[in-house]
């Protein structure tokens, strides 16, 4: 066997709880005694876990269980308070998507400052703009300022984008939850055959079938641990239990 | 019937009346059933015209739908169509598989090739299956993972930059030329009356200014560059400092075209600089834009911590822009202050910037030992506090 694609061990974060953070010059020059000894929320405590090449590992969690950071962990958004984090190879994250365009500029150029972000040469971006559009289905918006878009066609163009960057290892935060039924069966093909061409994926869901359906391997997250990981079928069971046994306890997003 | 009287009848006549009466009465009960029989034809009718009308409302409807399913099927065609060009991508993709297996393939086979004629010298007899089979789950090198491109990344984000602030357009640049000029206008008819005395008063202003308006105009959006970006940022990694280094492109911009300026009003007045001063001017300039940068990456990264830091900035650049000697000449304060006002540093590349431009001389060392030190000291802190806290920016956000 050799090196794994993604090799988690014993990570931790924790992040500051915002309202005991000192925001602004004119709070830190009126109390400078007032040290910040922030009350700090741990997302993630200790995880550890591996993915093979060409895997795909599916990641349950009721929201706020510390999902999509750990996601942003692998993409070296964020850094880990603790542990190690090993990559073996370039990666695409696909998170966040509703939101984070430059709502003035138009759709062309949107891809293109996305694109080369996420890896794309910028050649290579511009030969793909006809596609990207194509594939959101959003040829005739193509100069429309981003603003005027409906959230749902803003996640379609961010997915387009996103999956024509794709690089070795994909993260995917609930990808087949957005979109109308064509744009879906689009996604659903296009990610069969990202993976069928040896890609490493993880895909985060709340969704029972996407995790069954496309996971090789699941695991479900809460309260910062790993509360089961093996086949998809048991690690769903687990999640649906986790979500009867406190409905009322999830209150931060995702 | 001479018989008759009035009020009397003849039996003859009542007869006659009677009989009269009763075929009145047949009349009307014949019209009676007359009048029913159409009542119920008409009723028939308006029955046949509802019907008939409901029949128009169902082919309505149904031409309707026909009109819908050609809609659907004409969205199916387009789907296909997308279908297909997503297909096409796909084969692509697969090809690259297949290409670099076939390599892998032809790599390992050399590979074995190379290692069996000498088994007992080089390669020990178990070595080879073991390389072969690390070669075979080697990670397949899909789309050839190429580096960031980072010019390209760039050269997009300058445009982005140049897009959002003008507009895109020539017309939305050349406005924000006006404020500086119109600065320059009120200021050079305003105070060369105080500063009459002054040799060069008019130059020396416009050098100035064109400075001045590069430091603040590039200290301010050097300092929201992250913050401006903060939606990249939380969608990918890629080096964080593409977006401090670029967004100095449209200051530097428009400090390019006043430069421009400057000299074509220095050449007009016959005071083009020689080559060695000319070459001291552009090293200020570069000086300022190192100065500009560090502070750019220090900030950008402290005002994620501390929101308010902009306005204090403002406040900062009102201030020294009456610190800076801008719109007077250094030699308006006293002799014993002009050391504190040096380490403002706008004060230092500003004098440099004249003893070239406006003096056309090469500023002594004297000058250019501090200018230098603040070059240093900024970039220096500048990156070091950067490198600190940029690896927790999206945290922040």
């Amino acid at each position: 066997m050799t090196e794994p694609a993604i090799a988690v061990d014993a990570v931790s974060k924790a992040f500051p709880l915002p309202e005991a953070r000192m925001r602004t010059v004119r709070e830190a020059v009126l109390h400078p005694w007032r040290s910040g000894a922030p009350s700090r929320l741990q997302v993630l405590d200790a995880i550890s876990f591996e993915v093979g090449r060409g895997e795909t590992l599916g990641i349950m969690g009721r929201n706020g269980s510390g999902k999509s950071t750990l996601l942003k962990l692998l993409a070296g958004i964020y850094r880990p308070d603790s542990g190690r984090i090993a990559v073996g190879g370039p990666v695409t994250p696909i998170l966040e998507l509703g939101v984070g365009w430059s709502q003035d500029l138009d759709a062309v150029d949107n891809i293109l400052l996305l694109g080369t972000l996420m890896g794309l040469p910028l050649a290579e971006a511009q030969a793909a703009i006809p596609e990207i559009l194509a594939f959101a289905s959003l040829e005739r918006f193509a100069r429309v300022p981003l603003k005027h878009y409906s959230s749902g066609m803003a996640v379609r163009l961010a997915y387009s984008v996103a999956f024509r960057a794709a690089r070795d290892i994909l993260l995917l935060d609930e990808v087949f939850a957005v979109g109308d039924v064509g744009f879906r069966s689009r996604c659903e093909e296009r990610f069969r055959s990202l993976r069928r061409s040896g890609r490493t994926m993880i895909v985060v869901s709340h969704d029972p079938r996407t995790i069954r359906d496309f996971c090789d391997r699941a695991l479900v997250i809460d309260a910062g641990r790993i509360q089961r990981e093996g086949d998809p079928a048991g690690v769903v069971e687990r999640y649906l239990e986790l979500v009867a046994q406190a409905p009322q306890a999830a209150g931060a997003s995702a | 019937m001479a018989t008759d009287r009035p009020g009397e009848f003849s039996p003859e006549q009542v007869a006659k009346l009677e009989a009269d009466l009763a075929y009145r009465v047949r009349e009307v009960e014949t019209l009676n059933a007359d009048v029913a029989e159409l009542t119920a034809a008409l009723a028939t009718r308006a029955r046949e015209i509802e019907k008939l009308n409901a029949d128009v409302a169902e082919l309505t409807t149904a031409l309707a739908a026909r009109g819908a399913e050609v809609a659907e099927l004409d969205a199916s065609v387009a789907e296909l169509k997308r279908a297909l060009a997503t297909r096409s991508h796909e084969v692509t993709d697969l090809a690259r598989v297949v290409d670099a297996r076939t390599r892998q393939a032809a790599e390992l086979e050399r590979a074995i090739f190379a290692a069996s004629p000498a088994p007992e010298s080089t390669v020990a007899p178990t070595g080879t299956p073991a390389n072969a089979a690390a070669v075979r789950s080697a990670p397949t090198p899909l789309a050839a993972a190429p580096r960031l491109d980072y010019l390209g990344a760039a050269w997009t984000l300058v445009r982005t930059d140049f897009r959002i602030r003008y507009h895109g357009t020539l017309g939305g640049f050349l406005w924000a030329l006006a404020k500086p000029v119109a600065m320059i206008g009120v200021l050079a008819s305003v105070f060369s009356w105080l500063f009459a005395a002054t040799p060069d008063y008019r130059l020396n202003l416009l050098v100035g200014i064109v400075l001045w308006d590069f430091f603040a105009e590039g200290s301010r959006t050097g300092m929201l560059s992250l913050l401006a970006k903060a939606h990249l940022i939380g969608k990918t990694a890629f080096p964080r400092w593409l977006l401090v280094v670029t967004s100095l492109a449209t200051p530097l911009l428009t400090l390019a075209v006043f430069t421009g300026g400057l000299l074509a009003v220095l050449a007009l007045a016959g005071r083009l600089p020689g080559p060695g001063p000319l070459a001291a001017f552009f090293g200020a300039q570069l000086a300022l834009l190192s100065i500009v940068l560090g502070l750019a990456f220090a900030t950008s990264v402290v005002v994620l911590r501390y929101r308010d830091l902009n306005q204090v900035w403002d406040v900062v650049l009102q201030a020294g822009f009456f610190l800076a000697p801008v719109v007077y000449p250094l030699s308006a304060v006293p002799e014993s202050l002009r050391p504190w006002l040096m380490l403002w540093p706008p004060t230092a590349v500003l004098e440099y910037a004249r003893a070239a431009a406006v003096g056309a001389r090469v500023p002594e060392f004297a000058t250019a030992g501090p200018l230098l030190a603040m070059v240093l000291l900024s970039l220096g802190a500048g990156i070091a506090l950067y490198r600190r806290h940029a690896p927790a920016a999206a945290e922040y956000l």
